[in-house]
């Protein structure tokens, strides 16, 4: 009897994980709906992500733009979060700021769950000398500090925003490979697995189609509030002059230039940082409405 | 236990031997140390007789081996920039982000336990939804942000606190060690002291804040899971004060988990200085890092991130060793 066709126990076995699949995604679903703070994070993340995307007809003037007859002003009617040192709209600035944040944001999660996925399935799976060595890997990246291996990855792919992505996403890779790997040591035990292996299922569909739809739980929380951690680094990174390079707007970049006007002009510091702070609350109130929704005993 | 401890230790071993080779690499595709030394306008041949020099014409293994040789006799190299020994900089400069890192781990753990305990005891009061929603903030906030704005309320506007530094330099005092918080408490020199803990009150507090309240969260849930247990039922079937049960039955299990919560700050603690020191000028490691990163000096980079990573790991292991000294039902084996 081979695998593929739809009478065989495999295709059994498939359909059953999909049935039950989509019952539980309703009922995630209706439990989330309930957890009001991650429905209102949620709703500020989509309406962060669509002032993204829309920056150049929302925002009031051109990001970059200089008008130095507004420079230093704080917030009027015509500026209403004020202007910076070389008379910029700093509402302008954030909103397109928003693109970058998000943009790096949700790459470098990208980057770190591919590759965390891979390694933690990898080592997971085979065991052996192979996980071995890929944790022991995973246990010197964890031994930096997340900021200080950033900053020196930095150092050596140069400022950025495509490297500050990279960077962001290589210290993050630990958290997700370890989360897999887990979760796989103890799913390779379960009878419907060595079922499926019996039956001669390929290891990849094996990883595919049976291992992974029981892990995604953990590893969308693990992504919702690595995003949050994730902007919160690319924000450090403007900060210290290694992100996006001037003039593209960028929160941490914003802050920075805003330190030598504390005093005649503190609205240049202070809104960049409120941006960062309402989109990190909001992914984390997301996130941990999720982890509840998903499953109330996990604890990330 | 003392066989948990040395096995523990022993896997230490690979790990930093690890990171020593990460940092090696890392700093093997930076700046060309050639152009960083001599400038733009050097010759070929002086740059060749540098490289001699420094060793950077043998083969890369070679080089590596002689770096972790050198790292064993406690030679970190010298600066690119300025020739001083990196190590004599970092002995000269750690002590600072040590004095910062613990007064904001006090600060962290005083208020995140109190909160968390009165939060968990109250739990759905005002006061338990309030400091649950400052702790929310507290973890999303960057913590470079918070620096700048404690300093622009209390420093530029209140004028409580000085802009930045560590100590007022008008004051005159003999140090004798870098740790100049504890020296001039135990030398008693109380306007020192008093000048010292003006300056160093805000990054502190900025620094502290993530922690206090991650730390606030975990105590509240783990207080909370623990006062549901039996033994609790049983202490208050018994007649004991509230007071009693909370303190003297609940918190001690109830703090368990809160020690590894503690003990991962640490690692925190030590990136968040890079930030906040860079903000107030603090003149810790954390500045001397971002410093280094900046003028390209690979040498110190290298001798600053080895060390916090060091650090970090150390601090990881105690951390571990402790928990399995606190709660009997982990098995050492």
């Amino acid at each position: 009897m081979s695998i593929g066709t739809k009478t065989g126990p495999g295709a059994n076995q498939l359909r059953d994980n999909g049935q039950t699949l989509s019952n539980e995604l309703y009922t995630i679903f209706r439990r989330l709906r309930r957890h009001r703070p991650a429905i209102l994070g949620g709703a500020v993340f989509v309406l962060l992500l669509l002032a993204a995307l829309l920056a150049p007809w929302i925002s009031p003037y051109p990001p970059n733009e200089p008008n130095y007859a507004a420079a230093l002003k704080a917030p009027s009617p015509e500026h209403l979060l004020g202007a910076d040192e070389l008379g910029r709209d700093v509402l302008s600035r954030i909103i397109y700021g928003a693109r970058v944040s998000l943009q790096v944001g949700l790459i470098s999660v990208g980057i770190a769950l591919t590759l965390g996925l891979l390694l933690g399935a990898t080592a997971g799976y085979y065991g052996g000398r192979l996980d071995d060595l890929i944790m022991r890997i995973m246990d010197i990246l964890l031994a930096f500090p997340g900021v200080l291996l950033a900053i020196a990855i930095m150092a050596v792919l140069g400022p950025g925003i495509r490297n500050a992505m990279i960077a962001i996403g290589i210290v993050s890779i630990p958290q997700y490979a370890r989360i897999v790997r887990g979760s796989v040591l103890s799913l390779k035990e379960n009878e419907y697995i060595e079922a499926a292996r019996a039956l001669g299922t390929s290891t990849g569909r094996l990883v595919g189609r049976h291992i992974l739809p029981n892990i995604l739980a953990p590893l969308i929380v693990r992504a919702t509030l690595g995003t949050s951690e994730a902007i919160l680094e690319a924000a450090a990174l403007g900060f210290l002059g290694l992100g996006v390079q001037p003039p593209t707007a960028e929160w941490g970049a914003m802050l920075s230039g805003g330190r030598n006007y504390l005093y005649n002009a503190p609205h240049i510091a202070t809104f960049p940082g409120v941006a960062i702070t309402i989109t990190v609350l909001a992914m984390n109130l997301f996130g941990d409405g999720l982890r509840d929704a998903l499953d109330p005993r996990l604890k990330l | 236990m003392l066989q948990y401890t040395i096995r523990r230790a022993l896997l230490l071993v690979p790990v930093l031997l690890g990171v020593t080779l990460v940092v090696f690499l890392v700093s093997q595709l930076t700046a060309d140390p050639t152009k960083v030394i001599l400038g733009q306008h050097a010759t070929a041949q002086q740059m060749e007789a540098l490289r001699h020099e420094l060793g950077l014409d043998k083969p890369i293994y070679q080089q590596y081996g002689l770096y972790v040789l050198r790292l064993l006799r406690g030679d970190l190299g010298r600066s690119w920039l300025t020739d001083a020994p990196v190590a004599e900089e970092i002995r000269v400069r750690f002590p600072h982000t040590i004095e910062l890192t613990l007064v904001s781990i006090i600060l962290a753990v005083f208020f995140g336990v109190l909160v968390g305990v009165i939060s968990a005891v109250k739990q759905y009061s005002l006061f338990d939804h309030l400091s649950m929603l400052g702790a929310l903030l507290g973890v999303s906030m960057p913590i470079f942000w918070l620096g700048l704005m404690l300093m622009n309320l209390f420093s530029v506007r209140l004028g409580w606190f000085p802009i930045s530094g560590r100590i007022d330099l008008q004051l005159e005092f003999d140090f004798k060690t870098q740790f100049y918080l504890l020296e001039s408490l135990l030398r008693g020199n109380w306007s020192i002291f008093k000048s010292l803990l003006e300056h160093i009150a805000l990054p502190a507090v900025a620094l502290a804040a993530s922690s206090t309240a991650l730390i606030a969260r975990m105590t509240r849930s783990s207080v909370l899971e623990v006062i549901r247990q039996d033994y609790i039922r049983t202490a208050r079937a018994k007649g004991l004060a509230e007071r009693m049960v909370i303190y003297k039955h609940a918190l001690k299990n109830a703090l368990i988990p809160v020690v590894t919560v503690i003990g991962l700050q640490f690692g925190s603690l030590l990136s968040g200085a890079v930030l906040t020191e860079t903000v107030f000028s603090w003149p810790g490691i954390g500045s001397l890092a971002v410093a280094a990163i900046q003028n390209a000096d690979t040498p110190l980079v290298q001798g600053t991130v080895l060390l916090v990573a060091a650090v970090f790991v150390l601090v990881n292991l105690v951390v571990d060793i402790l928990y399995a000294y606190l709660d009997p039902r982990i098995h050492y084996t």
